[in-house]
């Protein structure tokens, strides 16, 4: 069933469960042929090794008021009905404003050339490709597969073995966590809580 | 006395330059419809979608 337009697409990353295990990474390369030099997610831990040590993983957060989609001097970048950013590689020049913009680090460029030349800009898609047709060789070669067009989600987050990583409409997924967050009770970890709440460190 | 060998190179000449000029005028609209095709396939997109797949996976996130 289509939720047409009624849905958005949103990642969310329980901080209380990611292990640093790194498969969603591992996945995305796959999954999508990402190029050498590439990752589009990566796993971040804080304090690691020590007491509150805490990971998340990270990519492109696919934004409401997207800043890459603001910045972008040829306007590569277009956000589906269901809020995903995608970008188009043929309009693309490689300027890495886009890569300034983003406060998840998450457009990445290949290295094309010598002398620190840029290639082309990559990015998670949330898995839905881009402008091609649908499941088109046009479209795996460039932005990797795409699920979303199968009926399915992304494959970082299929993948998570401790669910961490969620994937998906953004009101199912926040369903998921509220009853995470009611079951584990107060103080969950989640990212920011301590500074929402003045429980820095806690 | 007659020598077809010039008048056939004229001719062919000509051809050539009445088939290239289309050829020529093609290839200038080419990179707009290029980026019209670009604009046009960025509206397609089924988007999100509530599949037995999606909800197996909610479902198993659920713990």
């Amino acid at each position: 069933m289509a939720l047409e337009g009624k849905a958005r697409a949103k990642f969310l990353v329980d901080a209380e469960r990611c292990i640093e295990c790194n498969a969603c990474v591992t996945a995305c390369k796959n999954e999508n042929g990402v190029p050498w030099g590439i990752n589009r997610r990566r796993v971040v831990t804080i304090e690691d090794g020590k007491p509150g040590e805490r990971s998340i993983s990270v990519a492109c957060m696919h934004c409401s008021d997207a800043p890459c989609m603001a910045v972008c001097p040829v306007d590569v970048f277009y956000q589906t009905e269901d809020g995903i950013v995608l970008h188009s590689k043929d309009l693309c020049i490689g300027c890495g404003y886009c890569f300034y913009a983003c406060p998840f680090g998450a457009p990445q460029f290949p290295q094309a050339g010598n002398f620190g030349s840029r290639g082309k800009m990559d990015k998670c898609t949330f898995c839905a490709g881009g402008p091609e047709e649908d499941n088109s060789a046009a479209e795996y070669s460039k932005y990797g597969r795409n699920r979303i067009a199968e009926g399915k989600l992304p494959l970082c987050a299929e993948m998570c073995s401790t669910k961490a990583l969620l994937a998906g409409d953004g009101s199912e997924v926040a369903d998921i966590y509220r009853q995470r967050v009611v079951s584990r009770g107060f103080g969950s970890g989640a990212w920011g809580w301590g500074t929402a709440y003045g429980k820095k460190g806690a | 006395m007659d020598n077809p060998k010039p008048e056939n190179s004229r001719r062919r000449f000509l051809r050539l330059a009445a088939a290239a000029a289309p050829a020529a005028a093609a290839m200038a609209v080419a990179p707009n419809a290029a980026a019209e095709a670009v604009t046009k396939d960025a509206a397609k997109s089924r988007g999100l979608r509530d599949t037995e797949h999606t909800r197996k996976y909610f479902e198993s996130a659920r713990f």
